[in-house]
């Protein structure tokens, strides 16, 4: 086999995982998309993998690594970033053009800030007590620590 | 013997990477600048890139290795490592940098008496408030000459900025992505 054939492979594996990921996005219901993204890269790999013996799995393996990540490094951005849903949100204006404050209450305080804090409670990091108020639970506290303590090998003083 | 070096090119790569963290932190630790500053990322990144391309021209100088497609795809290879791993690591450091999840489960954990949302949304990141990382990333995206504040308004610039806004509303309605953020 030619060197660069596992990079051909792995590069086709990597269009072959977005194509996946494109469909099973649209039927994914009330399913975590983050998750479905995880499990469905392991699909082509696996796949181009036992279609393509014998095949060098490191230079495979690590060229996937690569496609894989900067899919996810811009699929994240999308997904994610309010940055992102800013210019998405401008260029659906016909004018091109947004208040501040519009774009702070409608979307930032509303959907983003108390959208956020349901997938906390969602995930059993947090919970509301009875007067309406965010308390951390049990998990809550245990991520809390841990992060804490990565901030604190980064100096991370403030994070946001 | 030769066969055997651009293989090790890999695992010289994957090293590198490991050491990539430890330098990050080693630097912010020395020059006492603040972990949020990108800076120490970035230059840890170019100087394990720069060592181990250091190693690759030493390999070419002292040991007569011919470059063969074999070399090449293991140069790639080591590219693909490195680069795939960068990506990861700025992926996590901004998690733990500029997480917003992550940032209103450390405001609340700061606190001794559970907060309301009113609370939550004035004292969002250490006290500076949900409109001060609205601000922040408004600044961020005028810097990047996406946008421009004007008036309290903003504004989508012409040019390039309509292509690349055009770019990502397109890629968010392929992969099914309603609002985000």
């Amino acid at each position: 086999m030619e060197p660069y054939m596992p990079h051909v492979l792995a590069f086709s594996a990597i269009l072959a995982y977005i194509a996946l990921g494109i469909v099973l996005l649209r039927f994914r219901g009330a399913r975590s998309p983050i998750v479905i993204m995880l499990i469905a890269s392991l699909v082509p790999y696996g796949s181009f993998l036992l279609l393509s013996k014998p095949l060098d799995m490191l230079h495979y393996t690590a060229t996937y690594f690569f496609g894989l990540m900067c899919f996810l490094f811009f699929w994240g951005g999308l997904f994610k970033s309010i940055s992102v849903r800013i210019i998405c949100d401008l260029l659906e204006e016909e004018t091109r053009t947004l208040c501040v404050e519009d774009i702070y209450e409608k979307y930032l305080l509303t959907e983003s800030f108390k959208g956020r804090l349901g997938i906390l409670i969602q995930s059993n990091y947090l919970m509301l007590d009875n007067n309406g108020n965010y308390k951390l639970t049990e998990a809550g506290q245990k991520f809390v620590r841990r992060v804490s303590f990565i901030q604190k090998i980064y100096k991370i003083s403030a994070s946001g | 013997m030769l066969e055997v070096i651009p293989r090790s090119l890999i695992y010289y790569m994957i090293m590198t990477c490991c050491s990539i963290p430890v330098l990050h932190v080693f630097i912010i630790r020395i020059t006492k600048s603040y972990g949020e500053s990108a800076r120490p990322l970035l230059f840890s990144c170019a100087v394990s890139l720069l060592c181990w391309i250091g190693m690759l021209f030493y390999m070419l100088t002292f040991t007569q290795l011919e470059i063969s497609t074999n070399f090449i795809a293991s140069c790639a290879t080591s590219l693909f490592i490195y680069f795939g791993f960068v990506l990861g690591y700025l992926e996590f450091f901004s998690l733990i940098n500029r997480g917003y999840s992550l940032s209103i489960m450390m405001d609340i954990s700061r606190r001794t008496i559970p907060p309301s949302i009113s609370e939550l949304e004035n004292e969002y990141a250490d006290g500076r408030g949900l409109r001060w990382m609205l601000t922040k990333r408004v600044k961020g995206l005028s810097a990047l000459k996406l946008v421009t504040e004007n008036n309290k308004q903003i504004v989508l610039n012409k040019g390039w900025s309509t292509y690349v806004a055009r770019i990502l509303y397109k890629a968010k309605i392929l992969f099914s992505i309603k609002g985000s953020g």
